[in-house]
């Protein structure tokens, strides 16, 4: 049997969610602000809701458009440059923010998200384990 | 595999993130703001609307105050059916 040992430099309790949720900060343009977000393998993009672009400053439909097909149908999305803080890392991202007005959750996904980091879930526990990646 | 740029990953300049007080509020006082957006500041509110055409003015008054990341959150109705993910 082979056997792997990650590093990982912080830990986050999940079981106050319904659901893997970290918190985590977006900045852009000197403006921060603090959501509450699902983490999900599934997803390749992070996504969300368009107001928090407007909490940013930024102009939603200046970014770049992308198509994102789920399960239960299809919308728009544009892309913008951010920094994502996650407990005491941060790095600069593309995420998307939704077109629906009504988009109702924000999602952490693999693109600006996953690719960063170093990630392991025990889920008995509702323990989600982070690192950089860094390639050792 | 063909080579990929190493993510630049660095230590928050914000300092870390916590948002347990928030998530506390939240445990005990949504339910009374569903279908509304709250803002909260080191788990206080210190607004909330339903319209997110407001949600900008308290975010700003928030910033003003010296706060400087606010939290702001939808809180949604959670009697409406489980979440699935995959988007």
């Amino acid at each position: 049997m082979n056997a792997w040992i990650l590093d990982f430099s912080d830990r986050v309790d999940y079981s106050r969610y319904d659901a893997i949720t970290i918190g985590l900060f977006l900045s852009a343009a000197s403006q921060h602000v603090a959501v509450e977000a699902k983490v999900d393998t599934g997803s390749k993009f992070c996504i969300f809701q368009p107001r928090v672009a407007l909490l940013l400053g930024l102009a939603i439909e200046t970014g770049v458009t992308e198509s994102i097909r789920t399960a239960a149908g299809s919308f728009l999305a544009y892309g913008h440059e951010v920094t994502l803080t996650v407990s005491d890392l941060e790095w600069n991202s593309v995420v998307y923010f939704a077109e629906p007005e009504n988009f109702p959750i924000d999602v952490v996904g693999r693109a600006g998200f996953l690719d960063h980091l170093r990630v392991g879930v025990v889920d008995y526990e509702q323990l989600l384990y982070l690192g950089p990646y860094d390639a050792e | 595999m063909t080579a990929r740029t190493l993510p630049q990953v660095n230590k928050a300049s914000l300092g870390r993130v916590d948002l347990s007080r928030e998530r506390e509020w939240l445990l005990n006082h949504s339910s009374e703001y569903i279908g509304q957006w709250v803002v909260l500041v080191n788990g206080c509110l210190v607004g909330h609307t339903k319209h997110g055409d407001e949600l900008l003015s308290i975010v700003a008054k928030a910033r003003a105050a010296g706060n400087q990341v606010p939290f702001v959150k939808y809180v949604a109705d959670e009697s409406l059916p489980v979440w699935m993910g995959w988007v």
